[in-house]
């Protein structure tokens, strides 16, 4: 087994590495998803996150925050705070005819906005649709967006109920491997930080975090948030909320590469807005994930 | 505002100026405020996005249902065989799903493309059985039905080697091949291949699917590469469990010859003790002689049951005495009969079992090639034109080949195509009368006339070229000797029909309808299948405004010829003027996605985008505007521009609808109409008053409202009585009534 870390040289729009196997040492577009001169496979958003100078400048903002706390009781619930992060949940919110698709065969794939675009019909021409043109992912993940799959940053499996009635609790064990996570929705992170999309390779370091290391992530965005009224109760909601908006939603994005079925669920919490989801709907969940011994609850 | 929906996810978003809202089908009247980027999170997993422009909410909201309660079908139909549900959710979904029971059957075909285990079939059959659910249960029982030709097919699926789907297997790796095969099998399951293969093993038809699941995949256009497709289709139609053509046929002929002949009762004293002869070889063909002409005496005589039913007799004889080769030309003869009769079905299906029972007979491949042609299917002609060429016929599939090209809109290769066999044999007369049609579709009207006339020269009673001088008459405007000629052809061939359809035109041209009426209805009293005399009276019905009766005229043609194209235009226009839109779009958007079109189709096309502009889907309407200017017919490209005029006007480019009207070559009344809204305004007063006096002395009432309206908006600006909708709408009802 090939042992390989990744070091990135920024060419303007380009991203090689370099493949750091002894044997091999050749260098390749971080898009390619394994190395095509010595085959080793690895997942190009996990290396973007664990290269040296994201996870430099990552420490170096979680020092900071660390560093501005003042009282040693605020210290404790900071600590407190990133202990419970280390727990946290990958979730996926859809509405229920869609997670449907996927509790229906194991062999069904959730597939990418992206993907979906490119295999079936294509947005059509015209200025009338360029509002949604505007999509920020080509910049942010170049060449792979279209493996990207979105999630967000969970403490209570509870997901953006914006996007769907069902929060989808991915399995940590098989997503951690392929899985980064950034500060904010990317869009509204280019957005507050007025980043045009052709600097986006450029992006400023230490925004993102390897899996293993969401927490310090958590931590660098969030302690600032945490005061003395701030009990443990409050973290799920500090580390997400939904807005009345999407706009207003605050989160922490997960970027997980390649698919999923309904093998790599571990829980689906469904809860009931309005007139949505529909009993039978429902029913059918239920007795699917029994198939599968997915636990389901129903708020 | 524009949309973008889902059925799948069950949810719309709506764009208005700078705002984005999103709305989910259960609950309508919620909106929420979204940023546009979110469309990335929201449609996450969806495949079936479709894009609305210039919509109001209220279409986006019923096109929102619509595709969410077919999606749902779709679902639930898939749900019923799944074991892990509760018997009591499948019986709660087969109450459901029977009550959306007229959506099944269009969805059904999806389901024949994998194999369902029985135990999960027999479950749903008895949740249909304890509710009730009849339609649901039709359904299941198709299924069940054909499960085993459904397993056959999936398993010679799984035994094709993955090494066939790349070029250079020795050099791949095991993952790309299988990742090719996947692709192949995605693009086999959105063509419906899978289901169309079940069907073929069942009926026996595996050579005719073979050819149709190969242009499929020539014409395929979408992100995979099919590498190999000829051969994989081949060896998949070759593989185990499945029987070709000459397999199946054999097969049946031994079940028949071994099947104990079934006595008449009646005839059983006369028999009993009696030997039956053995027929010597003059017996037989007397026979065969007597049966063929009980049923071409049938066909003619529009009695089908009967055909059917000598036609199994002689079937069961001819193949029974192991003439397989007679019986193939037997049906091809009966096929011409059908044809002469306008019974284009009934050819097609008789020239299909024909290469079913000897693939290897070239002439029969040309006479199927002639059957899809009359149907419509041209892509499938062409195929199998050159298929009856590479088996050794020559002029017939030459001619035959040129004559798709020409329905194909081809003309230049069509052109070509006549002149290679004029080339070879100079005798041909179909191929100099085909050459002269070319050039009349050309609108090189001079040449045809003299084409013909050559022709008539040298094969003075060919009735054929002295019909086509006459058409080339009509094209030039010349009716009195258009007339002329057609009855001068009637006078020596009283029986001809295209002679006596063309006289009928000529007078609807010289707007003497009555007469025309009577013409086309002498024509069917004779020919009551001619296709070409029935959609005649029907438009000569619509020119005299008798909406009910042109409704029904053209409903009763769709039944027998489904796939004519000029009863679907006429039909659909006439729906368009009676306000009944989306029936009208229904009938039209197959064309959309055509490759090659007829110069019918071309007009449906036409039709199509200006009910899509009537119904404010101006950027569909213009995708098609667009596509229509590649129309290989000038005068059609003409309808298309001053279409594409009226809709950029719709989008307030007036700079460009001044542009295309510019390019425009046409004068009729349509065209006539959007110049003078285009020059009206744009503040081309000038121009617009030219036109102005010109079409407000039209007899058309319509138009004299139109006419009018520009008037008191643009010129001389006494104020809109209605609005730009209005009027666009009006432009649009003036083409459908005139069309």
């Amino acid at each position: 087994m090939f042992w390989a870390v990744a070091s990135m040289y920024n060419h303007g729009m380009e991203q090689l590495i370099v493949c750091e196997n002894t044997i091999c040492q050749n260098k390749f577009h971080i898009s390619a998803g394994r190395c095509p001169h010595c085959g080793h496979a690895y997942f190009p958003n996990v290396k973007a996150a664990k290269q040296e100078g994201e996870t430099l400048s990552l420490n170096q903002r979680h020092q900071a925050a660390i560093n501005d706390i003042k009282s040693p009781g605020m210290l404790t619930k900071v600590s407190t705070f990133e202990s419970r992060c280390k727990k946290t949940l990958a979730v996926i919110a859809r509405p229920m005819p869609l997670t449907l698709d996927l509790a229906w065969a194991d062999t069904h794939m959730y597939s990418t906005f992206y993907q979906n675009v490119e295999a079936e019909r294509q947005m059509p021409q015209g200025s009338k649709w360029d509002v949604l043109r505007r999509l920020a992912d080509g910049a942010m993940f170049t060449y792979y967006e279209k493996y990207i799959r979105f999630a967000a940053l969970s403490l209570d499996g509870m997901g953006l109920h914006n996007y769907g009635e069902c929060s989808i609790i991915l399995k940590e064990e098989f997503t951690e491997e392929r899985t980064s996570v950034f500060e904010e929705n990317t869009v509204m992170f280019m957005k507050h930080h007025d980043i045009k999309i052709w600097d986006a390779p450029d992006l400023p370091p230490g925004y993102r975090a390897p899996w293993e290391q969401r927490h310090i992530l958590c931590t660098a965005k969030l302690a600032c948030r945490i005061n003395e009224k701030t009990q443990e109760s409050h973290f799920p909601q500090l580390l997400l909320s939904p807005g009345e908006t999407t706009e207003t939603d605050e989160f922490v994005e997960v970027h997980i590469f390649g698919p999923i079925t309904i093998r790599a669920v571990a829980k689906v919490i469904v809860k009931r807005y309005k007139r949505r989801p529909l009993k039978r709907d429902l029913k059918i969940l239920e007795d699917k994930l029994k198939a599968y011994n997915i636990p389901l609850e129903v708020r | 505002m524009e949309a973008v929906i889902s059925g799948k996810a069950g949810l719309a978003m709506l764009i208005e100026g700078e705002q984005t809202r999103i709305l989910y089908v259960q609950d309508p009247e919620e909106e929420m405020v979204v940023r546009p980027e979110d469309f990335r999170y929201y449609f996450q997993g969806v495949g079936d996005l479709l894009f609305l422009e210039d919509v109001t909410r209220q279409v986006a909201v019923d096109s929102l249902q619509s595709a969410y309660k077919r999606e749902e079908t779709r679902r639930y139909m898939g749900y019923l065989f799944d074991p892990d549900l509760q018997t009591s959710t499948r019986t709660d979904l087969a109450q459901h799903l029977e009550t959306q029971w007229e959506i099944i059957p269009g969805l059904e075909p999806e389901f024949y493309s994998r194999p369902i285990p029985r135990e999960n079939l027999a479950a749903a059959q008895a949740i249909c059985t304890e509710t009730g659910a009849d339609h649901v249960m039709a359904f299941v029982n198709n299924l069940v039905a054909l499960q085993p030709s459904i397993e056959k097919v999936w398993w010679a699926w799984e035994q094709i080697s993955p090494d066939l789907f790349v070029k250079k297997p020795d050099e791949e790796s095991p993952e790309l091949k299988s990742q090719k095969k996947s692709e192949f099998e995605v693009f086999a399951f959105q063509a419906g291949l899978f289901g169309d293969m079940a069907l073929a093993v069942e009926n026996g038809k595996l050579a005719l699917f073979q050819m149709t699941a190969l242009t499929k995949a020539n014409h395929y256009v979408g992100p995979f590469e099919l590498w190999g497709r000829k051969t994989i289709i081949g060896e998949w139609v070759h593989g185990p469990g499945l029987s070709t053509t000459g397999k199946v046929a054999e097969q049946e002929r031994e079940e028949r010859r071994d099947e104990p002949k079934k006595r008449d009762p009646k005839n059983r004293k006369k028999r009993r003790g009696k030997k039956q002869p053995n027929l010597s070889n003059r017996e037989k063909a007397e026979n065969v002689t007597k049966q063929k002409d009980a049923i071409t005496h049938a066909i003619e005589s529009g009695n089908l049951d009967r055909a059917e039913k000598y036609l199994a007799d002689l079937r069961r004889d001819q193949l029974g005495w192991g003439d397989d080769e007679f019986f193939a030309k037997t049906l091809c003869h009966l096929a011409m009969i059908a044809k002469e009769e306008g019974l284009f079905q009934l050819q097609k299906k008789l020239t299909e079992e024909s290469i079913e029972v000897n693939p290897r007979d070239a002439w029969a491949w040309a006479q199927y090639g002639d059957a899809l042609l009359r149907n419509g299917h041209l892509t499938e002609a062409l195929e199998t034109y050159e298929r009856s060429m590479g088996l050794g016929e020559d002029v017939v599939a030459m001619c035959g080949r040129a004559e798709v090209l020409k329905a194909q809109n081809k003309l230049d290769q069509a052109l070509a195509a006549y002149e290679e066999v004029m080339a070879s044999h100079p005798n041909a007369v179909v191929a100099k009368t085909g050459r002269a049609e070319v050039l009349k579709a050309q609108n090189k009207l001079d040449q045809a006339l003299a084409a013909y006339e050559d022709v008539m020269a040298s094969h003075p009673n060919d009735v054929v070229a002295k019909t086509g001088r006459a058409e080339v008459l009509k094209a030039q405007n010349k009716l009195d000797q258009a007339l002329e000629a057609y009855e001068e052809v009637m006078a020596s061939h009283p029986n001809d029909v295209v002679a006596r359809n063309g006289r009928a035109e000529v007078l609807k041209a010289q707007n003497k309808l009555d007469q025309a009426l009577a013409a086309y209805e002498e024509v069917m009293a004779s020919h009551p299948n001619d296709v070409v005399a029935r959609t005649g009276r029907a438009e000569v019905l619509k020119a005299q405004n008798k909406l009910d009766q042109t409704l029904e005229a053209y409903e009763e043609i769709r039944k027998t010829f489904p796939f004519n194209q000029i009863a679907s235009n006429g039909l659909a226009c006439v729906l368009a003027v009676r306000g009944q839109t989306s029936q009208a779009i229904a009938l039209l958007q197959n064309l959309e996605t055509k490759k090659w079109r007829t110069s019918h189709e071309w007009s449906g096309l036409h039709i199509l985008g200006m009910l899509y502009l009537k119904t404010n889907q101006v950027h569909m309407a213009m995708d098609i505007f667009q596509q229509g200017l590649d129309c290989p017919r000038p005068i059609e490209v003409d309808y298309f521009r001053s279409a594409l005029a009226l809709a950029q006007l719709k989008r307030g480019e007036i700079a460009a609808a001044i542009q295309t009207v510019d390019t425009l070559a046409s004068n009729d009344l349509f065209s006539d109409s959007i110049r003078l809204q285009v020059f009206a305004t744009a503040g081309e007063t000038e121009k617009a008053y030219g036109l102005h006096h010109q079409l407000i002395q039209s007899p058309v009432l319509l138009m004299q409202e139109i006419v009018r309206e520009i008037d008191h908006r643009y010129l001389s600006k006494t104020g809109a009585g209605y609005s730009e909708a209005w009027l666009i709408d009006k432009q649009c009802t003036l083409l459908f009534a005139t069309a």
